[in-house]
């Protein structure tokens, strides 16, 4: 009872129609297409898996409400759920199902709770989810089949993805899989024939862009993430001589740029700040890609810039009115 | 305190890793497989209780202002004889625990003992201690080492546990390592909280 | 000044019974520990070339800057059969030093790593014995009657694979293959890093031999 009296934050108090439920159920819906688009590819069972984690993430933040004694209740407000959907999104659909559901109780239970809950976590906790199953079960989480339309990934023969192919045999073993540059970049763009091999929620680039658009007429999310983002990630791969076009479309890029790296607890407050982070990501991103281990490096890229959050705010915080200039 | 007290308080109340936070980098090292953290424990069960009892002699006549180079010759010569007895007559245990026996040299409990609780005390009572910090070490360290190789590599001892189980492998890595240690010392802290009510 | 040769004196007490008693102890410990190392050493030397009869001094090889410490293998004629290499590279998190014994041409007869400290469960894995013992069958095994295991040393599959193959072989593949070396599950760096401590001695060895530097 007295909890609801010390829900109180300093002025100025400002109604907006805006709530957590509201904001992350217009996410879930932005991201409906991309989850249709992954059952049409991969088939039912990337819809089991999506279905599966979105449910347990939900049990897992009940129970760590319950034990935190806060109102259970509060496992509807949907950020549960959309860390669960992020994740399903996040690994390869012919992963078994019992690890994307260890990823999302790291993501839950960890990463969230035991950081204080909804609003208080250091790192994307889809993310860290991602990282912890990709550091736990290499093998698992960079086997990927190409998904036949309609038909069934199991059986399909293991493949590399683009990024992979891009990694192991540079241009030309890119140019040689899709057939020509224009085909690539429609294959991309809308997840289909060769373009069609990814994590569960990432192959289409164009139903993502869509989504994200949604959120940015919506008032979700701001423009200054995602653009820095991927600008950043096409001009500095150009500038190395490589396909900004290609850099943009490929692996979780959009993914990341529009859904993950614009979650507001993790991310600047200011839109200047904003701008850096995304910048950050985008040339990380870059680096990671083209110099590191693996060949895909949207997640990571974004976690460390999480981490850089608190500094970036501190360094371009706004100045507060009143107080004269510097 | 009664003497059994002093010897029991290193293993629950004032356990040197899970409640006084000493002693974590040979934990974190170590605890990947319980081959080597048992390796460990018993290592530093045998430092600590000599390096307690010597310096409890010798507290009388060390000068305090040069005591911490005195207890440090103390624990160096310790721990040189310890690895060179391992070396000697365990060369197996010495090819996977080597390198860390030579860090109890900077093993925060042993010189924290040294200094909070053997400079104080007689040699009994300082041994006592010692004893007990040390199992309590090896308890700590033993768990620890248990979650992260049973989880991490499906295996206890080097032995499988549920064949054809994919382990979680970053519970074998540095990351588990931290992740296993929080989440015990959570457990410890809640269990204490439930005693206490 | 009294103080400061008080402390001194203190600290010289102190440091000479330790040191007093650690020569005491390494008297004991000596004999123990090289013979532990040698014996150590012996077993590599006749696992990595079996059907070798004796083994020469340990040369060294200086080529491009780098050393390589090596033996000559000889048969029961005391004919020179091959060369055991001995060479070490940096790991995932500690040196890894290999023993490769290879016949003249280069190929190699096995190898066996020395020394590693690579991550449990992962790149300690180098190691590994194709082990089917899980806890079950040893808790059991504890009350059924014992069988005698025979004495033969086992060799760990990731280095039975060197087994035969020349250098150019020496190639990390994550898929299995019996042409080149298999990398073991998530420890691509270990698997890859003890390639090279096989591959790059060999190349060097038969670099400086053609040349006729030995």
């Amino acid at each position: 009872m007295e909890n609801k009296l010390l829900k109180l934050s300093s002025s100025p108090h400002i109604r907006s129609g805006d709530s957590v439920p509201k904001v992350m159920w217009t996410v879930f819906l932005a991201l409906l297409p991309a989850l249709i688009w992954s059952y049409v590819i991969f088939g039912l069972m990337a819809v089991k898996l999506t279905v599966v984690c979105v449910l347990f993430a939900m049990v897992c933040e009940a129970a760590c409400l319950k034990i935190r004694k806060q109102p259970v209740k509060s496992c509807w407000d949907g950020s549960a759920a959309l860390t669960g959907l992020l994740v399903a999104f996040n690994v390869p659909p012919t992963i078994p199902l019992w690890m994307p559901m260890l990823g999302t109780a790291v993501a839950v239970v960890i990463v969230k709770q035991c950081f204080g809950g909804l609003g208080c976590n250091i790192f994307n906790p889809a993310l860290i989810g991602r990282a912890f199953l990709l550091a736990s079960f290499p093998k698992h989480m960079t086997s990927w089949t190409l998904g036949a339309q309609f038909g069934n990934p199991v059986d399909a023969v293991s493949q590399a993805t683009p990024l992979g192919l891009l990694k192991e045999g540079g241009q030309e073993a890119l140019l040689e899989a899709f057939g020509s540059k224009g085909s690539m970049y429609l294959d991309l763009a809308f997840g289909y024939g060769r373009g069609a091999i990814g994590c569960v929620g990432e192959i289409s680039a164009v139903l993502l862009l869509l989504g994200g658009l949604f959120l940015l007429i919506r008032g979700i999310i701001s423009w200054h993430i995602p653009i820095s983002f991927l600008l950043t990630l096409a001009v500095v791969t150009f500038l190395f001589k490589g396909d900004p076009l290609f850099a943009i479309l490929s692996g979780g890029a959009m993914l990341g740029a529009f859904f993950m790296a614009t979650d507001m607890v993790t991310s600047p407050l200011t839109h200047k700040g904003q701008l850096i982070f995304g910048f950050g990501c985008g040339l990380l991103t870059f680096i990671i890609r083209r110099w590191g281990g693996y060949p895909e490096g949207v997640s990571y890229s974004i976690l460390i810039m999480n981490a850089t959050v608190p500094l970036i705010d501190g360094l371009v915080s706004n100045r507060v009115f009143g107080t004269g200039k510097k | 305190m009664s003497l059994f007290k002093e010897f029991l308080k290193g293993i629950w109340e004032k356990n040197p890793v899970l409640v006084l936070s000493l002693g974590l980098c040979p934990t974190l090292a170590t605890s990947g497989s319980m081959k080597n953290a048992v390796g460990m424990g018993l290592s530093v069960i045998a430092v600590l209780t000599f390096s307690n009892i010597i310096i409890s002699l010798i507290k009388s006549f060390v000068p305090s202002k040069i005591r911490i180079p005195c207890y440090i010759i103390v624990i160096a010569f310790l721990v040189t004889v310890v690895d060179m007895l391992i070396a000697g007559f365990a060369p197996e245990l010495s090819k996977a625990i080597g390198l860390f026996i030579k860090l109890i040299v900077v093993n925060c409990i042993i010189l924290g003992r040294a200094e909070a609780f053997a400079a104080k005390n007689n040699p009994l009572r300082a041994a006592l201690d010692g004893l007990g910090m040390g199992i309590g070490f090896l308890i700590a360290i033993s768990i620890i080492a248990t979650v992260r190789e049973v989880l991490g590599a499906n295996k206890w001892f080097g032995l499988t546990v549920v064949p054809g189980w994919d382990p979680i492998g970053i519970m074998i890595l540095p990351a588990g390592a931290l992740l296993t240690f929080g989440l015990v010392m959570a457990v410890r802290n809640v269990l204490a909280q439930r005693r206490a009510k | 000044m009294k103080t400061i040769l008080h402390y001194g004196l203190v600290l010289l007490l102190i440091a000479g019974v330790a040191g007093v008693g650690l020569s005491l102890v390494d008297r004991i410990t000596k004999g123990p520990i090289s013979e532990a190392q040698s014996k150590r050493l012996e077993e590599g030397q006749k696992l990595a070339f079996p059907s070798a009869s004796s083994f020469g001094e340990l040369k060294k090889l200086e080529t491009d800057g780098k050393t390589i410490e090596y033996y000559e293998v000889f048969d029961e004629g005391k004919n020179v059969i091959g060369y055991e290499l001995l060479y070490s590279v940096g790991g995932y998190q500690s040196r890894i030093k290999v023993l490769t014994g290879i016949e003249p041409d280069g190929k190699v007869v096995a190898i066996r790593v020395l020394e590693q400290a690579e991550t449990p469960g992962l790149g300690a894995e180098v190691d590994a014995l194709p082990s089917s013992d899980t806890i079950f069958s040893a808790i059991t095994g504890l009350f059924s009657k014992k069988e005698d295991k025979s004495e033969e040393v086992q060799i760990p599959w990731f280095q039975a694979q060197f087994s035969g193959k020349t250098p150019e072989e020496l190639i990390v593949v994550k898929t299995k293959d019996q042409k080149h070396i298999t990398a073991l599950s998530g420890a691509t760096i270990t698997s890859t890093a003890v390639t090279k401590a096989v591959k790059e001695p060999i190349e060097l060895f038969l670099k400086a031999k053609a040349e006729g530097q030995l």
